[in-house]
């Protein structure tokens, strides 16, 4: 289990950051996701891929953490800062400036296309790992994949146009 | 169909309108992760594992939000009336000094025990040198709490053997076996036991606990706590806390403990001797008296003028003064007199070597 935390820690942190949209919480959901794992192994052992069912542990937690940010939201508390640092520190100005427009877009998606582009296009992973990830169908990540594409367009070109 | 789909920022044919978009997550994609502290958040992952939250405590949680929304309807609908909570049960309890010279981490304050006829436990003392065990597990059983620095091993008869820290237990429903180096305990109820320096206290929270030790076996209930301290002719070294031993070695169980430090002692520097001294001590707080001074012995043949040889020198003389080993005793007290001329305890040997030689003619 302890090679599995040193094989993926660092790639899950970056892809939880993404999509808790750069939220604080990250380490404590990245813990999370390896105490479930600890406590579930069989059920780990048993699934077709290890990283598919990481991500998956991981899209649920996150799932949680948003409605929570929301209820804060709607309660009228503040919301968490957005300090998580889960990137490489040799990053440029422009680099980061793009980060916060792609994140700020991601935002605006529906959550089953965020997840599915954040897995697919971001972290690497395969349609059929992106799929046990999310419990849906492979064709179902093709799907969403190409409505998220669409929709991530639309919402760059009116970030842009707004900040213009 | 799942082998034709290429990732969006690869694509080449993309409409230009979706350019930018694709060109955002191609430079996202190649961004590389920021590292993670391996160890650190390794040990954060397992500490949370060993405080796992109870399931019984969030139905106690939910029972105990129910009776308050009951007892608050009811004193609502029936404004004249009292509710009056039942008694609480209370222990009796005493103030009882500490039983051993060594400050316990407890309170000081335990429960009364009655003594009681011999109770059903198979063992009557506990056994000096380890049960076989089975290796030590990464994960604690669902019913099991353990505290951060614990160190145990699994029985393969079932239950635990406590080397070191502190264990929570709440069976279900079949009874629970835990052996420490002072006492052996048997229960069905939740309880806990804590291995110190000072040696096991164990503490019932639910139901009664069979507690084989040294000086007899008791019956304690829920409620009552006591410490069973280490019987004093096991302890021929003062205990040498676990935060201070070899860290390659400090999370093993006392058996992987004990190898880790054999390999550890098997160069010829400082390492090797602090090995040796270490792995002494552990044998000597386990009772393995014979073992810890072969140790000893291995560690002035092979470093007589070693960095630590004046404490090796005095540790091989305590385990053989517990052994009553008068003439070998003997001989390395006056061999520390001679090794160690400016050592500042050398006049507190000399006055051991009289106390020896008056032991040795009696």
């Amino acid at each position: 289990m302890r090679a599995l935390y040193a094989a993926h820690a660092a790639q899950l942190r970056l892809g939880l950051a993404r999509l808790l949209g750069g939220r604080a919480d990250v380490d404590d959901v990245l813990q999370e996701i390896f105490v479930i794992a600890v406590r579930r192994k069989h059920e780990l052992a048993q699934a077709q891929s290890e990283v598919g069912w990481l991500y998956g542990v991981g899209v649920k937690l996150v799932a949680a953490r948003r409605r929570r940010f929301k209820i804060r939201r709607w309660l009228g508390l503040d919301e968490a800062q957005h300090v998580a640092n889960t990137h490489s520190p040799f990053r440029s100005v422009e680099q980061r400036e793009a980060a916060a427009l792609l994140n700020r877009a991601l935002e605006a998606l529906p959550s089953g296309q965020r997840e599915t582009l954040v897995l697919f296009e971001l972290q690497g992973l395969s349609g059929e790992e992106v799929a046990q990830a999310l419990g849906i169908a492979v064709p179902t990540v093709w799907t969403r994949l190409s409505l998220g594409r669409k929709a991530l367009a639309a919402a760059v070109e009116k970030l842009q146009g707004g900040s213009r | 169909m799942t082998t034709a789909q290429r990732a969006y920022k690869d694509g080449a044919e993309i409409n230009p309108g979706l350019e930018q978009a694709a060109a955002l997550l191609r430079e996202e994609a190649a961004v590389e992760p920021r590292p993670v502290d391996l160890r650190a958040g390794w040990d954060d992952v397992m500490e949370r594992v060993a405080v796992r939250p109870s399931g019984a405590s969030q139905v106690l949680w939910f029972f105990a939000a129910m009776a308050t929304g009951v007892v608050l309807t009811l004193s609502i609908l029936k404004p004249g009336g009292r509710v009056t909570p039942p008694p609480a049960p209370i222990a009796r309890v005493i103030r009882a000094p500490a039983p051993h010279p060594t400050p316990a981490p407890s309170t000081g304050v335990v429960a009364e025990v009655e003594p009681e006829p011999p109770a059903p436990v198979p063992a009557a003392r506990p056994a000096a040198h380890p049960a076989p065990v089975v290796a030590a597990q990464d994960a604690v059983p669902v019913d099991w709490v353990t505290s951060k620095s614990t160190v145990w091993t699994r029985l393969e008869k079932g239950g635990a053997r406590l080397d070191w820290g502190r264990l929570d237990f709440t069976p279900k429903g079949s009874d629970v076996r835990l052996e420490t180096r002072s006492a052996t305990v048997v229960c069905a109820g939740r309880f806990a036991a804590d291995v110190t320096e000072a040696g096991t206290e164990v503490i019932v929270y639910e139901g009664t606990a069979q507690v084989a030790s040294a000086s007899g076996a008791v019956t304690l209930t829920a409620g009552q706590q006591r410490l069973f301290p280490l019987p004093t002719t096991v302890r021929a070294l003062e205990p040498l806390p676990f935060e201070q031993g070899n860290p390659a070695c400090a999370r093993a169980s006392f058996d992987n403990r004990l190898t880790c430090l054999a390999e550890q002692a098997q160069g010829d520097g400082l390492k090797a001797q602090a090995a040796l001294y270490e792995r002494a001590w552990l044998l000597a707080n386990a009772g393995r008296n014979d073992a810890a001074a072969q140790t000893l012995r291995e560690s002035l043949e092979r470093f007589p003028q070693g960095a630590l040889h004046p404490e090796v020198r005095l540790a091989l003389l305590r385990v053989l003064m517990a052994q009553e080993q008068t003439d070998a005793a003997l001989a390395v007290a006056r061999g520390f007199s001679t090794a160690c001329p400016d050592d500042p305890r050398r006049d507190a040997v000399i006055s051991w070597v009289a106390t020896l030689e008056w032991i040795r003619n009696r």
